[in-house]
């Protein structure tokens, strides 16, 4: 409908990405109060790449990036497993217990962009963006018990002020189970590679003091965390909860990583310090 | 973060025992207050407006801090003052309409030297010093550091500090772990990190001025351009200079200036004089403009004329945002950083995007300044508000009318192109701009063709190609190979470049002939038209070209752009008359300007 109609009946938004103003077409749905009111202008949001099909159930990789689309569609129900998680599944606890995830996002240089402001330069609205989408992604996934998220360490956490994974679990109340003890936090994972993230994350998680009173034996857990790229981070805290007796772990993430995984770090490090 | 308040009067009539406690927690000095109070009373009260503001340092930075400060004083917060008020965030404090104290300077301190290269003439975020939290504390202690709150509650909303939106949509809140409650935080200038609730913005406390010798040579400062000004360019510069003297003199009674030069006057070089004086002066000199591209062009002109002087490029993305230079060369947005920090504030391109319409720059411009500073704004299509001012006077103001090669500027010519937009649709092109395009093709000249929409770029391309076969591009903001292209036009690879308005300024391309199509669209302003039109004849060579707006009914900013040039020209034509301002072909051979 013509702009004057949005000015006089208010519709108009301001997109949380680029603070710019924007309408909405007014329509039956708006005026019966069901509209879901968006937040993101159609400009910001066609740069945002959603993830609509996987070629690995368990970690949710998108096609593109290792395996061919050809590859995808030959499923026949069959659960498809990337090589990247053939190696987690010769390790314990993943050779017995399950695990999957699934992220909303592909991590392209717009994302990138966008979790910066919003981790980095602490821009915490932004979660509003992803809190609907994660909640509905994380019901298709299963049925879960308990929400939790990625704890930080003190340090960070003042840094940064909040933690990003709570803030995109709010609509589930999510519950604080783990804890990174002392002082082996060190560096942030993005500036990490593979090997030096799998080994930092040995034994960086254990059961809060929360944790420990709530019963998690057979329960199924979900843990909402902002970016994928090698799953360490998720699974070595999965890892904690089995030992713990969780029955199953899922996890939803806002974006996954698809590329080359050097040009990421290097670029993560990069919108990090340009702040403007 | 989290402050406990104290107030004076409480320091006063601290108990011995618990005063000798907190020594390295309280100011150095401090006034006996006016108010005794006569219970120790821990609580601010009102009768009492000034408070000392302790902050709580978090167990976790303790630890870290220990290992590198061991000969510093550490407080120990949590054990000492369990038994006072518990701590505030920083925009519950200020509510109270309390004056933070804080002391004079101790002389007997010698401040770090790093600390001070961080925050003079700045206000910073705590995030933004790589300084511990204690350490910073020391020198707010003594009087060396002070700092204020970041955002302040305004009727209804509440204000950011730093870039002055008090705009409610654009703030935004969360569960902050720094001061433990919802907390609101700025988004207007959220890139430049995050300024909460409970943000203080340090800044270091300016020196009284050291008063600088009249007559100290300051060979640093010496300016190694050996160029020679254009008559026209002299006169603007001698205005500015005297200006400027009046202001050094603290004789002036105006504090704005403003130089109306064409496109292409060679603006840069009419500042030189002025700048060396004012660093020869002591002053603080800041070159602000809205966009990276200038800073970029600007930085090795000035490190080329000015070789002992340390200047400084501040632009996003850059490096070394934090050290301090002698003159400095900013965008506007870098600004935001800055505070009271520079007596002589030069505005280049003031009327570019988005300088104009983004409030929170001018904001930063004007915290920028000195509260004694002059701000001189360099302009070719000043805005109405402007003009006005300089026509009453109310600004110092000078207007060079020639550009240095002392040719009046190219009057562009109104083309009814019919409905160019219908046209299109049906992948034509208006007759007349095809007659246009072709003789100035066959001239062999290189053609700039500013289009309303990008959307208009690609089909606009693919027609000329079709008709024309010459190597034509088109080129847009967020094209990834902008500055490619740009390149291959300047180097005569290209025959026609096909853009929007982006390319109105800093493009200087030798001969080039000008058209617009779709002048009568609403994004081509009069300041726009002017500025596109100042794309042609440029060089000394080549001092005549060909602008042509195609239009489907001429609009009131056309006919104000081509009324605006042909009063410069007229202008020009009068000092050339009557002034005896003769160009002598002298000032010709400068090298091309803007460039």
């Amino acid at each position: 409908m013509s702009r004057w109609t949005n000015e006089f009946l208010g519709n108009q938004n301001l997109c949380l990405i680029c603070l710019e103003r924007f309408d909405t077409p007014v329509g039956w749905r708006w005026a019966l109060g069901i509209e879901e009111r968006t937040s993101v202008c159609g400009k910001c949001s066609s740069k945002m790449d959603r993830i609509t099909e996987v070629v690995c159930h368990i970690c949710g990789r998108p096609p593109s990036s290792g395996v061919t689309r050809s590859d995808a569609g030959k499923s026949n129900g069959k659960l498809l497993r990337c090589y990247d998680c053939e190696r987690w599944a010769k390790e314990e606890p993943w050779d017995t217990k399950p695990f999957i995830h699934q992220s909303l996002y592909s991590y392209n240089p717009f994302m990138q962009e966008v979790l910066a402001q919003f981790k980095y330069r602490g821009d915490s609205e932004l979660a509003r963006i992803f809190s609907e989408d994660v909640v509905k992604l994380a019901r298709t996934l299963g049925k879960f018990d308990i929400v939790t998220t990625i704890p930080l360490d003190e340090k960070r956490q003042w840094e940064r002020a909040f933690n990003q994974g709570e803030l995109l679990a709010e609509p589930f109340f999510p519950v604080n189970l783990l804890q990174r003890p002392g002082a082996a936090a060190g560096e942030k994972q993005s500036k990490r590679s593979r090997e030096e993230r799998l080994a930092a994350l040995k034994g960086v998680f254990t059961l809060s003091e929360n944790g420990a009173k709530v019963n998690l034996i057979g329960k199924s857990i979900l843990i909402v965390d902002d970016i994928y790229t090698t799953g360490a981070t998720l699974r070595s805290a999965g890892a904690e909860l089995y030992k713990a007796g969780a029955a199953c772990i899922f996890a939803v993430t806002v974006a996954r990583a698809t590329g080359e995984r050097e040009d990421e770090r290097v670029s993560d490090k990069g919108t990090e310090k340009t702040i403007e | 973060m989290r402050f406990y308040p104290f107030a004076l009067s409480v320091l006063n009539n601290m108990p011995e025992k618990e005063f000798a406690n907190l020594q390295h927690l309280i100011p150095y000095t401090f006034p006996t207050s006016q108010f005794p109070v006569p219970a120790p009373n821990l609580v601010p009260d009102d009768s009492d407006k000034n408070i000392w503001l302790i902050p709580e340092i978090p167990s976790c930075l303790h630890a870290q801090n220990e290992e590198q400060m061991s000969s510093a004083p550490k407080p120990t917060l949590e054990s000492e003052l369990h038994q006072l008020p518990r701590p505030y965030p920083l925009i519950d404090i200020i509510e109270k309409k309390t004056n933070f104290y804080f002391p004079p300077k101790n002389p007997e301190i010698t401040p770090n030297k790093k600390i001070e290269e961080y925050l003079r003439g700045r206000r910073l975020l705590l995030d933004e010093l790589p300084f511990a939290i204690e350490e910073i504390y020391e020198h707010i202690r003594n009087g060396f550091v002070h700092f204020h709150p970041g955002l302040v509650r305004k009727g209804r909303s509440c204000q950011c500090q730093r870039c002055s939106n008090d705009d409610k949509e654009l703030f935004g809140s969360f569960q902050c772990f720094r001061c433990k409650k919802e907390c609101l935080y700025c988004r207007n200038c959220i890139m430049m990190g995050r300024v909460a609730g409970c943000t203080p913005l340090f800044s270091w406390v300016p020196d009284k001025g050291a008063p600088i010798q009249e007559g100290d040579p300051q060979p640093q400062f010496n300016l190694k351009w050996t160029g020679q000004l254009s008559p026209f360019q002299a006169m603007a510069s001698q205005k500015l200079m005297k200006f400027l003297t009046a202001f050094l003199n603290g004789s002036n009674v105006r504090d704005t200036f403003m130089i109306w030069a064409v496109c292409g006057a060679g603006k840069t070089e009419m500042l030189f004089h002025s700048i060396e004086k004012a660093l020869k002066g002591g002053l603080n000199v800041l070159i602000a403009t809205p966009r990276t591209d200038v800073v970029l062009e600007l930085e090795p002109r000035f490190k080329a004329a000015f070789p002992g002087t340390a200047v400084k490029a501040l632009y996003g993305g850059g490096e070394d945002r934090f050290s301090q230079g002698e003159l400095t060369i900013s965008t506007t947005h870098q600004l935001l950083r800055y505070y009271k920090a520079f007596d002589l504030v030069i505005i280049d391109e003031v009327d570019a995007f988005p300088y104009t319409v983004d409030e929170k720059l001018r904001y930063a411009v004007r915290q920028a300044g000195q509260d004694r500073s002059i701000t001189v704004y360099v302009t070719a299509t000043p805005d109405e508000k402007m003009k006005k001012q300089a026509s009453e006077g109310t600004i110092g103001n000078v207007k060079v009318a020639r550009r240095f090669h002392g040719h009046p500027l190219p009057v562009p010519v109104p083309v009814w192109a019919g409905q160019w937009n219908k046209l299109l649709e049906k992948n034509r092109l208006p007759r007349p701009l095809l007659r246009w395009l072709r003789t100035h093709l066959e001239a062999k000249k290189q053609i700039f063709l500013f289009v309303p929409k990008v959307s208009m770029l690609v089909p606009v391309e693919k027609i000329i190609i079709e008709q024309f076969d010459v190597e034509t591009e088109s080129v847009h903001s967020t094209d990834e190979r902008r500055r490619e292209k740009v390149r291959r036009f300047r180097e005569g690879n290209t025959r026609i470049l096909v853009t929007t308005t982006i390319l109105e300024r800093g493009v200087t391309v030798k001969g080039v002939q000008v058209a617009v199509f779709g002048a009568d669209d609403d994004i081509f302003t009069e300041s726009a038209l002017v500025q596109i039109a100042g794309r042609a004849g440029r060089s000394p060579e080549e001092p005549d070209g060909s602008v042509v707006y195609f239009h489907h009914g001429k609009t009131q900013e056309m006919l104000k752009a081509i009324r605006h040039i042909r009063e410069m020209n007229e202008l020009g034509e009068k000092e050339v008359l009557y002034e005896g301002l003769e160009n002598h072909g002298e000032a010709g051979k400068n090298e091309p300007l803007d460039e």
